[in-house]
């Protein structure tokens, strides 16, 4: 299952084969039990605010769009947390819903 | 055999163009080995931490050299924030086991003059994860602004709850030669300074700095020794996106610190803790147990880490004020807490005398944590 860094619009995670955890970055193993090789699966897109920030200062020659810009961490429905631009999010607990304008997740309020 | 801690030195901190990283590194290791009262050729291990403006492959070795050092033992280390305390950690494990008698732990860079400002910030940021977090544009402030948002909200916080830590360490600041930031500051200037990441400001943010700092550690006591009774480390996650705010690993790497001592949070008497911004500090007092679920900035608000205060703490300004050059200012709380267990803090003097000591280094995004308890001969 591929996602967006290899441009599909897409969030994914692992899911260990055995004991059924979930995490959102790619691992070679099960951090909880050890099981190797863990499933990627795809997410649904839609999560809670668990964090945000205005970034206002960002070095020149860096990946990022004009300050100020927002960053968010997410709480899928799926349960794993996940990072992402925002746009329009004003609060943590927010219902937000992903999208990828520039390729890479923007979460935005959940219609 | 008990490793103690014999020689420490720190350098001023601040822009002060026209060294090297190696420069500062030097300049803080002859001066932790004066105090120690040994030579160079007296060492036996070397260990050195990275500096972002050098990039050298083997800073260990380079530090060795220029010093006439020929240990039997040398590493560069990179573990982040928490670099300077893994040092200590290994010295102390290398002495224990026997394995060396003279250790010197050294850091030092060019951070502030080395280097531009975005050229730090980039090279910082690579903490994040080169496919997942880098390519959304965080920079290591805003890494942790996000931290400070978790925080904030999940205790019902503002801003203003996180400020008098910013406070406390510029006061501490005011008081220490050397120090990068020494004008007064309150709880409204922090407020009002200009937003980095909300909800940081820049006065919740550690300056960049040239410096250098460095110890000693070593089997003899010497005749005003600090003994490292306990290092303990936790590693969890390296990326924001894997952390367990719940269990960040500080509480895991001071559990282990205080078992090795057989002390507990409760004899501490003066504490050095990492405070890269002033959540850092928050979070990691609150995880490690030494303020309750959201009171740390009400605590420093009562004074409770002033000089005079319950649990003194980065009583030189630490990296809020003091300053940060990297390695060397994490090391710069464990020399301060070095010089307050030997009463020669000077004006400074946290009173007492203090006898047990606690530091904790962070590196990364809360990622590797580092814990030592020392105690005064
Ligand atoms: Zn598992």
């Amino acid at each position: 299952m591929t996602d967006w860094t290899a441009g599909e619009p897409q969030v994914c995670f692992d899911e260990c084969r055995s004991c059924a955890r979930r995490w959102p970055l790619p691992r070679a193993a099960c951090p909880h039990c050890g099981t190797p090789d863990p499933q990627r699966r795809g997410a649904a897109g839609t999560g809670t605010v668990a964090a945000l920030t205005v970034v206002h200062r960002a070095p020149e020659g860096a990946p990022h769009p004009p300050t100020p810009f927002a960053l968010v961490l997410v709480d899928l429905d799926e349960g794993v947390r996940v990072m992402g631009r925002a746009a329009g999010v004003s609060a943590v607990g927010e219902r937000v819903a992903v999208g990828f304008p520039d390729g890479v997740p923007s979460f935005a309020p959940a219609r | 055999m008990i490793p103690y801690v014999t020689g420490v030195a720190v350098t001023p901190f601040g822009r002060q163009p026209g060294r090297t990283a190696l420069d500062w590194q030097a300049a803080a290791a002859g001066a932790a080995l004066t105090d120690a009262g040994l030579r160079a050729t007296d060492l036996d291990a070397v260990l050195c931490g990275y500096a972002t403006t050098a990039g050298h492959l083997m800073p260990a070795d380079l530090l060795a050299e220029r010093l006439g050092a020929r240990p039997a033992i040398a590493h560069g280390t990179s573990a982040g924030g928490a670099t300077g305390l893994a040092m200590l950690a290994a010295a102390a494990r290398l002495v224990r086991a026997g394995e060396a008698r003279a250790v010197l732990v050294a850091a030092g860079e060019d951070r502030a003059s080395g280097q531009s400002g975005d050229t730090s910030a980039r090279t910082l940021a690579q903490v994040g994860h080169a496919e997942y977090e880098i390519p959304l544009g965080g920079t290591v402030p805003a890494y942790y602004a996000l931290l400070a948002s978790a925080y904030l909200a999940a205790r019902g916080l503002g801003p203003a709850d996180l400020a008098p830590l910013a406070v406390q360490m510029r006061a501490h600041a005011a008081d220490t030669p050397g120090a990068h930031r020494t004008a007064p500051i309150d709880v409204d200037a922090v407020l009002a300074s200009p937003p980095i990441a909300e909800p940081l400001r820049l006065l919740d943010c550690c300056p960049v700095s040239d410096g250098g700092a460095a110890v000693v550690v070593t089997a003899d006591p010497g005749g005003r020794g600090v003994a490292v009774t306990g290092v303990g480390e936790g590693h969890r996650h390296q990326h924001l996106s894997e952390a367990d705010l719940a269990d960040l690993g500080a509480a895991r790497a001071a559990r282990t610190a205080f078992a090795q001592a057989g002390r507990t949070l409760a004899d501490v008497d003066v504490a050095g803790v990492y405070d890269s911004f002033t959540v850092t500090l928050a979070m990691l007092l609150e995880e490690i147990g030494f303020a309750e679920a959201g009171r740390a900035g009400a605590d420093a608000a009562a004074g409770r880490f002033a000089r005079d205060g319950a649990l003194p703490l980065n009583t030189h300004g630490g990296l809020l004020s003091y300053g940060h050059c990297g390695v060397a200012g994490g090391l710069a709380h464990l020399v301060e807490v070095v010089t307050q267990l030997r009463g020669g803090a000077g004006p400074r003097q946290v009173p007492g005398p203090p006898r047990v000591g606690f530091v904790h280094g962070d590196g990364g995004v809360m990622s590797a944590h580092v814990s030592a308890v020392l105690e005064a001969a």
